[in-house]
């Protein structure tokens, strides 16, 4: 019996630590390399919650440019790897 | 009496060797912007023998233009593609040049640039800037780009740096230094961040892809 509750206890330990620390830690997202827990916005939403003007970026998503177009549909997803290029006037 | 087309071809073999040489003379550049970035830009690549230079702007030259551009006194009020193509045209005589004096808009862009290898990005407004980058890297994934953010005022010169975004992006500045009513544009500075938007053309030629 003593067994039975030690083991159940042992695994509900191990699943908490799983879900919250180490799933946790790999469902961040590194946004010009730094990481973040965004996983599951929207560009959109993300881009909501930053001082970025949108009219003056560009980003990337693993190397691979995203159409404005699809801001509000690209969901950022674990391991992503985002570049946003911010530009500022003068030249 | 200026040198012929063989005495400056070999003239610049003897500086680049033949291979650069060649590889530099059969590339054409794209130049979106002749301000302070372009001009400069342009003069670099000329006098390192690219083949051809697109050279793209609507605007004509303007006295407040003379303290970091590549214009003469002379030139004020004409197309700046013209003044470019002039100035260009007594440094390297044998260069190739397309020029097109109008806004480049999305309407355009890909008419206007299609026959370059390599779009440098010169735009003084960010959002002209962001317009061509994000154009470029959709519809265009085949050139390189190589762009500049952050270069204005009287920050160190060392800040000014290439990063290498992705495969073919490349964006020269220090990211930050905008030009606002207390920052302008100061000829040194933008001359360098110019210089690194032409060094990484020509190491992208030289198959450099590192930054």
């Amino acid at each position: 019996m003593d067994i039975k509750i030690l083991f159940e206890v042992t695994q509900s330990v191990t699943s908490f630590l799983l879900r919250n620390i180490i799933l946790e830690e790999t469902r961040m997202i590194k946004i010009n390399g730094t990481l973040e827990n965004v996983d599951g916005k929207t560009i959109t939403e993300y881009l909501k919650t930053t001082n970025y003007n949108p009219k003056h970026i560009a980003i990337e998503i693993n190397g691979k440019i995203v159409p404005k177009s699809t801001y509000h549909e690209t969901i950022l997803k674990d391991g992503d790897k985002v570049e946003i290029v911010s530009f500022v006037g003068g030249g | 009496m200026i040198p012929s087309k063989e005495e400056w071809l070999a003239a610049l073999e003897s500086r680049h060797g033949a291979s650069l040489q060649k590889k530099l003379s059969n590339t054409t550049v794209a130049i979106c912007g002749l301000g302070g970035l372009g001009s400069n830009i342009a003069i670099s690549l000329a006098r390192a023998g690219i083949g051809k230079l697109i050279l793209i702007d609507y605007d004509h030259v303007d006295i407040t233009n003379l303290h970091r551009q590549q214009y003469k006194a002379t030139q004020i009020g004409m197309p700046k593609t013209k003044a470019l193509s002039d100035n260009l045209s007594e440094i390297a005589p044998y260069i190739s040049l397309e020029t097109y004096t109008t806004k480049i808009t999305e309407d355009n862009i890909s008419q206007l640039i299609n026959s370059a290898d390599i779009v440098c990005e010169a735009f003084d407004k960010a959002e002209a800037k962001a317009m061509l980058t994000n154009y470029v890297l959709e519809h265009m994934p085949d050139k390189y780009l190589v762009a500049a953010s952050g270069m204005a005022g009287l920050g160190s010169a060392n800040a000014i740096k290439t990063k290498k975004i992705s495969d073919k992006f490349y964006l020269c500045g220090d990211g930050v230094s905008e030009v606002s009513t207390e920052t302008s544009l100061v000829s040194s500075r933008v001359m360098i961040c110019a210089a690194h938007e032409a060094h990484t053309v020509i190491r992208i030629i030289s198959e450099l892809y590192d930054v």
